[in-house]
């Protein structure tokens, strides 16, 4: 009798377990569009076989476990991809934004230049005419306008970055504090030998979301902890315990930190990866060149067109008028030494208000020979600003309002150093008008109201290389193209990476994902097991009824 | 591996994603007519685009100041023509006085004529465009030549010539140069020291037949004949040398044209979409698009519920 009771028992099992089975096919269903879900399948085992007689019948089935589908090569490519995706794709906006700022069209600042040039040239037809001369002046009060703008619509996309990491940056402490708690989870759950999937599906993908935003890495422990660490090594989450970073204000600029208990750690841009990096890389490298190379352009145009038009007399009989606010310091810019003999010597023209003063440099010279054959010198004060790493030769007039001065010591090439060569920083935002009345710009070298003489020379400017090679618009021009290659290539980059991203996750969901085919199939397969299991038990109720019968 | 419904939709959906995009900048290039449209649609393409655009805007302004310059040639041509004139008439006055046997009477006329003439001389080298007086150089709001006021019509003595209507000069000798190209100034005024007071003093020629009439003297006015014919000259001179200015703003306008015409083509080759090609490939794109758009519908009729 004890046959047809173990029959019955291993029917039960059966019905029990492909139940089961159908109950996480159900799972699976339900969580097909559930992100970073991975398949859950029903490990089956035979009940342990025992001996009747000389045979040995197993007893039944039973779900042994619970497996989840993954792929740890999968995951960790994952985690790398998301990492260069997100730093690219933090990018692209910010590039965007820079680059409708630098732009190309019509009304940028090339145009203004144009526009500047042209009521010059429009000045040297009819030099005593006021129309014309209204015209320059708003002409140079435009172009002014013009680079401020650009200056302050970049310090604004500046601002917006700082805003979208300190938003971001809960974000990522909440993931950090999570990912800690769940390790804790994982690591008792699965010492008592349960399985914690979910727990599993729900960390890993925190980790890629981390991955994404900040590039962080992790490995994980013998205890199942993931163990997540900055791109720099420093950690983020060890066991149940994540350290937060915090953004830290100075002025209007956020900078991050790594908080560990008491001590804290500051985090440059080599500290982080992903979006935080992009960030970063964005407001740290390429928005301060773009600005520095603005205030080269502003600095070289306004002492260039300055020194040109002190030369010349007003309507009214001024002379050394500077056209626009002359900056209020020269700075060059950095070198390593300040003693060292590392420039050759020659003659430095330091250009004050239209008069030029020659002054010799013996050869060779270091930048405090330098420094002490120019202070002095027709109204100006030379001194040397050492700011970690650098020694910067800063030049300033004496005279109150500044006078324009313009210093060319080009001369002293052919050593070590390059020869000085002169900006003010933020000077692009501070770019305005000097004069204010028609009658004291100097379109003539006399006071005769049909002299164009001037107005010729300052003409000349336009296609004249001040900047090196450059004339003032090709050297905007440059600066558009440097925006325009970073921001070309950015998006070829982040489009790449989106690809191969896009291509990871559906190898990783054609392995571990759900499959709405297969889950059917599944199902057919466990109900047919179910239904077979029920035929079975009705059988062995018959042979027991059968049974039951003999004895009437 | 398999393909799941989330790996078909996220393929289809990135697929969609690129192709929306590449349609939208075709779009924008359609409507614009421009391949240029931000710095990094073409990085290298800037620095051409840029500098093309300061040469066309140049070249306008160019051609606008060639015009003022040929305005300003033709005015000054207008008066040149009109002191001609009077020289010629001058000369042909000088030659009744010296062959002709005249009474006192008819002498008087003449002087009286010549000092008419002198007058028209001094308004035609005063002459105003645009409120500018054209032969007075760089001071075009002086009148360059004025009698000295020191002069008194009462004592007016033709045997002392320090009571002649002695007329001054109270402009400069200043080049009016006008930039018609890059770099090529040219000169588009004349003095009226160089017209007037160059070799031959024309005004101090004229107050000498005028005298020389007053006192019935032939002689003297036969030895006038040359320097009149000289004075003639000086200004016939001036003359010939501003028509050929205007000879050259001409030429120099028509170039600049062309220039202009090369550099739009130049701009144009780096900046502007070839609109036929952009409107082919925003079909292509346009079908892909739709091609796309159908599959996705596809796929989603497609389903194993249908069939179990």
């Amino acid at each position: 009798m004890g046959g047809l009771n173990a029959a019955l028992n291993s029917g039960r099992t059966s019905l029990q377990t492909n139940q089961k089975a159908i109950e996480i096919t159900g799972l699976n269903v339900a969580n097909v569009n559930t992100e970073g879900y991975s398949r859950q399948s029903p490990h089956l085992t035979p009940y342990p076989a025992l001996a009747f007689g000389d045979y040995f019948i197993g007893t039944g089935v039973t779900v042994g476990s619970i497996q989840r589908s993954h792929d740890v090569f999968l995951a960790g490519q994952i985690k790398d991809k998301a990492k260069e995706a997100g730093q690219e794709e933090s990018m692209l906006n910010p590039l965007a934004e820079l680059e409708r700022v630098i732009g190309i069209g019509e009304g940028s600042l090339s145009d203004e230049f144009d526009q500047f040039f042209d009521a010059w040239r429009q000045l040297s037809t009819n030099p005593g005419g006021e129309v014309e001369r209204q015209a320059v002046l708003q002409r140079g009060e435009l172009i002014g306008r013009s680079f401020s703008n650009i200056y302050k619509e970049i310090q604004q996309s500046e601002k917006n970055i700082n805003s979208t990491i300190t938003s971001k940056i809960d974000g990522v402490n909440l993931m950090l504090d999570e990912v800690a708690q769940l390790n804790t989870r994982i690591s008792a759950l699965e010492m008592s030998g349960q399985d914690a999937n979910s727990d599993r599906d729900r960390r890993d993908m925190l980790l890629k979301n981390l991955s994404t935003s900040i590039g962080a890495t992790t490995f994980e422990t013998s205890t199942g902890a993931a163990s997540v660490q900055l791109p720099n090594g420093m950690p983020l989450v060890e066991m149940g315990k994540a350290n937060n970073i915090n953004a830290v204000f100075s002025g209007t600029d956020v900078n991050l930190e790594l908080s560990f208990g008491d001590s804290t750690l500051p985090l440059d841009r080599n500290a982080l990866g992903g979006e935080f990096r992009g960030l970063y890389e964005v407001r740290d490298v390429m928005i301060p060149d773009v600005v520095d190379r603005l205030d080269q352009l502003a600095y070289g145009f306004a002492t260039e067109v300055n020194a040109m038009h002190a030369v010349g007399a007003g309507l009214d009989g001024s002379t050394g008028q500077s056209f626009f606010a002359p900056p209020g310091s020269h700075v060059s810019q950095g070198y390593a030494d300040d003693t060292a003999a590392n420039f050759a010597g020659g003659e430095v023209i330091v250009n004050v208000a239209g008069v030029e003063t020659l002054v010799t440099v013996g050869d060779p010279a270091s930048l405090e020979d330098i420094r002490a054959a120019i202070d002095g010198v027709a109204d100006v004060t030379a001194s040397i600003d050492f700011s970690a790493p650098d020694y910067t030769l800063r030049v300033e007039s004496t005279n109150d309002p500044k006078e324009n001065i313009t210093i060319d010591a080009s001369s002293l090439t052919g050593e070590t150093y390059a020869p000085p060569a002169f900006s003010s920083q933020d000077y692009s935002a501070n770019l305005r008008m000097s004069i204010d009345t028609t009658s004291k710009i100097a379109a003539g070298q006399t006071i005769a109201p049909g002299d164009n003489t001037n107005a010729l020379d300052i003409l000349q400017l336009e296609q004249q290389q001040t900047l090196g090679n450059d004339t003032f618009v090709s050297y905007y021009g440059k600066i558009a193209s440097t925006v325009g290659v970073e921001a070309a290539r950015n998006r070829q980059a982040a489009q790449g990476f989106q690809d191969s991203l896009i291509q990871l996750e559906n190898m990783r969901d054609g392995i571990d994902g759900v499959s709405l085919e297969e889950e059917m199939i599944n199902l057919l397969k466990y109900q047919r097991g179910f239904e077979a299991s029920a035929r079975f038990l009705s059988t062995v109720d018959e042979m027991m009824s059968t049974l039951m019968t003999l004895k009437r | 591996m398999k393909a799941t419904q989330v790996t078909t939709y996220r393929s289809l959906q990135s697929f969609l994603d690129r192709t929306s995009d590449r349609l939208s900048t075709l779009q924008l290039q359609a409507a614009t007519g421009k391949k240029l449209n931000r710095p990094s649609d073409d990085p290298t393409a800037i620095s051409p685009v840029l500098s093309a655009r300061t040469q066309i805007q140049a070249s306008d302004r160019y051609i606008e100041t060639i015009d003022t310059g040929l305005d300003r040639i033709n005015n000054m041509d207008g008066y040149l023509d009109g002191m001609q004139n009077t020289m010629v008439r001058l000369k042909e006055i000088a030659i009744a006085g010296f062959n002709g046997a005249l009474s006192p009477a008819d002498m008087e006329t003449y002087a009286g004529e010549v000092s008419q003439l002198r007058e028209s001389l001094l308004a035609d080298t005063n002459a105003q465009v645009d409120g500018k007086y054209l032969f007075g150089g760089f001071s075009e709001k002086t009148v360059p030549f004025e009698v000295d006021p020191a002069y008194d019509p009462l004592a007016y003595d033709p045997t002392d010539d320090t009571t002649w209507p002695e007329v001054i000069y109270q402009g400069d000798s200043s080049v009016l140069d006008f930039e018609i190209a890059p770099n090529e100034l040219i000169s588009v005024n004349t003095t009226g020291d160089r017209l007037m007071q160059g070799n031959v003093d024309v005004f101090d020629t004229v107050n000498q037949l005028e005298a020389a009439f007053r006192n019935h003297d032939p002689d003297e006015i036969a030895t006038l004949l040359d320097p009149l014919e000289e004075a003639a000259n000086q200004i016939r001179a001036e003359r010939s040398l501003k028509g050929n200015v205007g000879r050259r703003l001409e030429i120099a306008g028509s170039q600049m044209e062309k220039i202009k015409i090369d550099m739009e083509e130049f701009r144009s080759r780096y900046e502007d979409a070839d609109i036929l090609e952009t409107i082919t490939q925003l079909q292509q794109q346009e079908q892909s698009f739709q091609a796309a758009l159908s599959v996705t519908g596809r796929v989603s009729s497609l389903s194993i519920l249908d069939y179990i």
